[in-house]
């Protein structure tokens, strides 16, 4: 059953990278201005454009160019960039390992703060330090990030002198993009936990474990956390992706060497080259995190599995 | 204020601060009723000219005294009005937050209701371009389709569009999904009243309150989006003014001139925070029916 379940949403996640690679084949031919007029600017003749398109296969009718595209986007190929003068993917890759960094350690962050506002609130639901964290939480995820980026690196970078501002590499330059990207992340695991333990706190098997003469923390960690935890599992799951898209932002506010500053730039440049590979991989990423969470969720809970099967 | 309304609470306590929660609810409409004002009477009440510099008065602190008044918020890089900045951009961020949200809901309850009720190949056809775009993880596709195209109001509406209308395709399709069992929408098909009327007398209606919900909190995530895309100066062409751009042109002066990217950012944020909370209240208002 695992199995009929599992190829199911293969299949779907494949399907959903063709409808990928698709939409972005047809956003590079809206665009005003094709390949080869970007990449050889106003000076460039019609001959020289001409010439370009040739190479480039621009001259072929559209659905040949679409099939190999589709081709080379399989093989990983989405042809050079014309900015740094070698293959986009390439390009693309080597940003890449940046971005895991920002939003894995964003990811850490908000699973670690957010359970543990979370725990706080939820203990005694209706209380002063309930009311102020939900609030909080409640303020924090709706912020705009890149302006809460900004205003950081106001007061902890320019005022307070203790981080850098901008850049990226070490420990260091890391914890402003990351703190920045996970507050909303944050927020919403904190209010997920805190629902969870809320409810748990009301079930008979806490008063057990309080009657029983465990501690408090006992109680909390080994009884309540457990048991409201796995929305949280799934939360962090299908969201990880949401963050990777955030992340685009973030790096540009910070000059983080990653993808996404990388992908703004090329934008701006209309390098499309680099824009179909960076947009094409991210989409990927998410399709599989997804896909990874839905699976891990099946495993956890049965019923899905029966759903999928209707 | 208190945001007691917006806790979650476990079910099965109720709360006796019925006060306290209707002031937290009086609060957030003065405040949006505060941008309605500045976004609709705004820019007739404080002039602004976006193109306009003058040199001598740039980056002058928050209070100083200009040719043409006192700037409260400072001026930025080129002589610019901060607060001026601040309320143009309130119309700004509300028009195109109010007619993005509009398309939205208009494109996704249609494509939603139809593939909900009518199921089969429609249904496949919408649940698949969804699972496309949502394979785009937040504002990318924004930033891909407003950064390619060329700038202007319209291509920033499309931009925001393109992945908006999901949550409401979604939210009816499962809403339809429910009513099209229904004794009357039964009644109605047996008496032969054809489907598009079906759809239309029957089942949206029910729609409603739920799709208002949504809006609310769709808005809100539009307008940050929009800021987001003037921020990374891929949204709005240069002449309309927003906070996003604000915000932008605020950052290179940071260590000198903190006020140009902390006061549009700061009205962003409330009107957000505002919004979301508005949205909030509606969400469990239509949730507990």
């Amino acid at each position: 059953m695992m199995l009929t379940f599992l190829l199911r949403r293969l299949a779907i996640g494949l399907f959903t990278i063709w409808g990928v690679l698709t939409a972005v084949f047809l956003i590079v031919r809206i665009a005003p201005g094709d390949q080869a007029t970007v990449a050889l600017g106003p000076d460039a003749t019609p001959e020289q454009i001409a010439e370009l398109r040739h190479t480039l296969g621009l001259d072929q009718p559209v659905l040949v160019q679409y099939l190999n595209f589709l081709g080379d986007a399989v093989r990983g190929d989405f042809g050079q960039s014309y900015r740094y003068g070698r293959p986009a993917m390439e390009a693309v890759l080597e940003r890449f390992p940046a971005t895991v960094t920002l939003t894995l350690a964003a990811t850490v962050i908000a699973i670690v703060v957010g359970i543990v506002l979370g725990v706080v609130a939820g203990h005694r639901p209706g209380s002063l330090v309930d009311r102020t964290t939900s609030a909080a939480t409640l303020g924090l995820q709706a912020l705009p990030p890149f302006w809460v980026g900004i205003m950081l690196i106001l007061v902890l970078a320019l005022w307070l002198r203790l981080l850098p501002s901008a850049g990226g590499g070490d420990l260091e330059h890391l914890i402003l993009p990351a703190v920045t990207l996970s507050i909303p992340f944050t927020a919403l695991v904190g209010r997920i936990t805190r629902s969870g333990v809320a409810e748990t706190m009301s079930e008979a098997f806490v008063r057990t474990a309080r009657s029983k003469g465990l501690t408090e923390r006992e109680v909390l960690t080994g009884h309540v956390l457990k048991n409201s935890l796995v929305p949280v599992v799934t939360v962090v799951g299908l969201q990880v992706g949401t963050l990777l898209g955030g992340a685009v932002v973030i790096e540009t506010v910070f000059a983080w060497p990653g993808l996404g500053n990388l992908l703004v730039g090329a934008v701006g440049n209309r390098d499309y080259a680099v824009v179909q590979a960076a947009t094409v991989l991210i989409a990927v990423c998410v399709i599989g995190l997804n896909l990874a969470a839905d699976l891990a969720y099946a495993r956890l809970d049965p019923r899905i599995r029966l759903e999928a099967r209707r | 204020m208190s945001f007691r309304s917006l806790a979650e609470r476990p079910s099965g306590r109720t709360s006796g601060r019925t006060s306290f929660r209707s002031l937290g609810g009086y609060v957030i409409y003065v405040i949006l009723g505060l941008y309605v004002f500045a976004a609709v009477a705004g820019p007739y009440l404080v002039p602004y000219d976006p193109v306009a510099t003058i040199v001598t008065e740039r980056l002058l602190p928050p209070g100083s005294a200009t040719a043409s008044g006192t700037a409260w918020l400072g001026t930025d890089g080129v002589g610019r009005d901060v607060f001026a900045q601040v309320v143009h951009g309130a119309r700004t961020s509300l028009a195109i937050g109010l007619v993005v949200v509009l398309v939205c809901s208009l494109v996704g309850v249609a494509l939603g209701a139809i593939a909900g009720y009518a199921g089969g190949f429609a249904d496949l056809a919408v649940a698949r371009t969804i699972d496309v775009l949502m394979a785009f993880p937040g504002i990318l596709l924004a930033i891909v389709i407003a950064g390619l195209l060329d700038r202007g109001v319209d291509v920033v509406i499309i931009a925001l569009s393109v992945a908006g209308w999901i949550g409401f395709a979604r939210l009816s399709r499962s809403v339809a999904l429910s009513i099209r069992e229904r004794d009357w929408v039964d009644a109605a098909r047996i008496m032969g009243v054809r489907t598009p009327a079906v759809l239309t007398r029957h089942v949206v209606p029910f729609l409603a309150g739920p799709v208002v919900a949504l809006a609310t909190m769709e808005l809100a995530s539009v307008v940050l989006s929009e800021a987001a895309l003037s921020f990374l100066g891929l949204g709005l062409p240069p002449y309309i003014v927003s906070w996003g751009q604000s915000i932008a042109s605020g950052k290179e002066y940071l260590a000198t001139a903190w006020w140009i990217s902390a006061f549009p950012g700061i009205a962003l944020s409330v009107l957000v925070v505002c919004i979301g909370l508005l949205g909030d209240r509606l969400t469990k208002r239509f949730a507990q029916r």
